[in-house]
């Protein structure tokens, strides 16, 4: 006999009943859902990678913002110090090197140079 | 009346095939119960998906295997931990053939095994049974082959075992 035949013609154990209810309700009562349409992960991929390279073109087209300006007063920007009366800046606290330029031919010109 | 075509392939499906999944879950489960929730699960699955799988029987018995082993899992039991394979023959089986049957199953190993119920019960080609499993196709094939022999050598032992006896 083959043994093919011989496996074949046992009879296999039945289904229970109750499986046949399972999946009888299941398959009336169940409706499909929504066809959701599947991203596979490489067209994700490409999709980061097409976003990044726009993203990077634009930033590159769009104009620039320039240079931070200078602050008004050099000194008070050198310094951080909250804007005051000239007649009133106390020169004594800084040491004289660290005045810049412009504020050496303000104080030469206008002020007593004892003040400096 | 089933709402949609996937759930009238289904059912149809489900008809014409629940004795082959319902078999190979038993084989996988070890007993009924786990087996039944292992083929209702199966079809749970396909339905959530919403659609039609381009093979759907290897697929629904991918997703039998997938539920069998995860209640397996579930429960902290080992397939090696099956009692025996005669639960998968009918009572009404002749009993020395069924348990032929059920010990010469149980010599196999465990993918030989499987091998065997999704070939001979499952009706499946080398093909399908490759995809549920996940190997090559020439591997199956070469397996099944092997298994056979081990069954014909049971079935008709040698002569000189016999003489041996």
């Amino acid at each position: 006999m083959n043994e093919e035949e011989f496996l074949r013609q046992l009879s296999l154990r039945e289904p229970p009943k109750t499986l046949d209810g399972r999946v009888g309700e299941m398959l009336e009562s169940s409706r499909p859902r929504i066809l959701v349409r599947r991203i596979a992960l490489w067209q994700c991929a490409a999709a980061c990678v097409l976003c990044g390279l726009l993203a990077f073109m634009a930033g590159v087209m769009l104009p620039r913002r320039g240079p931070q300006k200078t602050p008004v007063s050099e000194v008070r920007w050198v310094l951080q110090v909250q804007p005051q009366p000239f007649n009133v800046y106390d020169w004594t606290q800084y040491p004289k090197s660290m005045a810049p330029d412009s504020v050496l031919q303000a104080a030469n010109t206008g002020l007593d140079k004892t003040e400096i | 009346m089933p709402h949609g075509r996937l759930n009238a392939q289904l059912a149809e499906f489900y008809t014409a095939h629940r004795q082959e999944l319902f078999s190979y879950a038993l084989l996988l489960a070890g007993s009924p119960v786990p087996a039944e929730d292992a083929v209702a699960e199966a079809f749970a699955n396909v339905l959530q998906t919403g659609r039609t799988p381009s093979d759907l029987r290897p697929y629904l018995f991918r997703c039998v295997r997938n539920a069998a082993f995860e209640a397996l899992r579930r429960e902290g039991r080992e397939r090696k931990a099956l009692a025996s394979y005669a639960v998968l023959y009918s009572e009404t089986c002749e009993p020395g053939a069924r348990d032929t049957a059920a010990e010469w199953l149980a010599c196999l190993a465990d993918h030989e095994r499987e091998w065997v119920v999704l070939k001979v019960y499952g009706d499946l080609t080398f093909r399908e049974i490759g995809e549920v499993c996940g190997v090559p196709q020439g591997t199956v094939a070469s397996s099944y082959w092997r298994c056979l022999q081990k069954l014909r050598a049971l079935l008709n032992p040698p002569i000189q075992q016999e003489n041996q006896l």
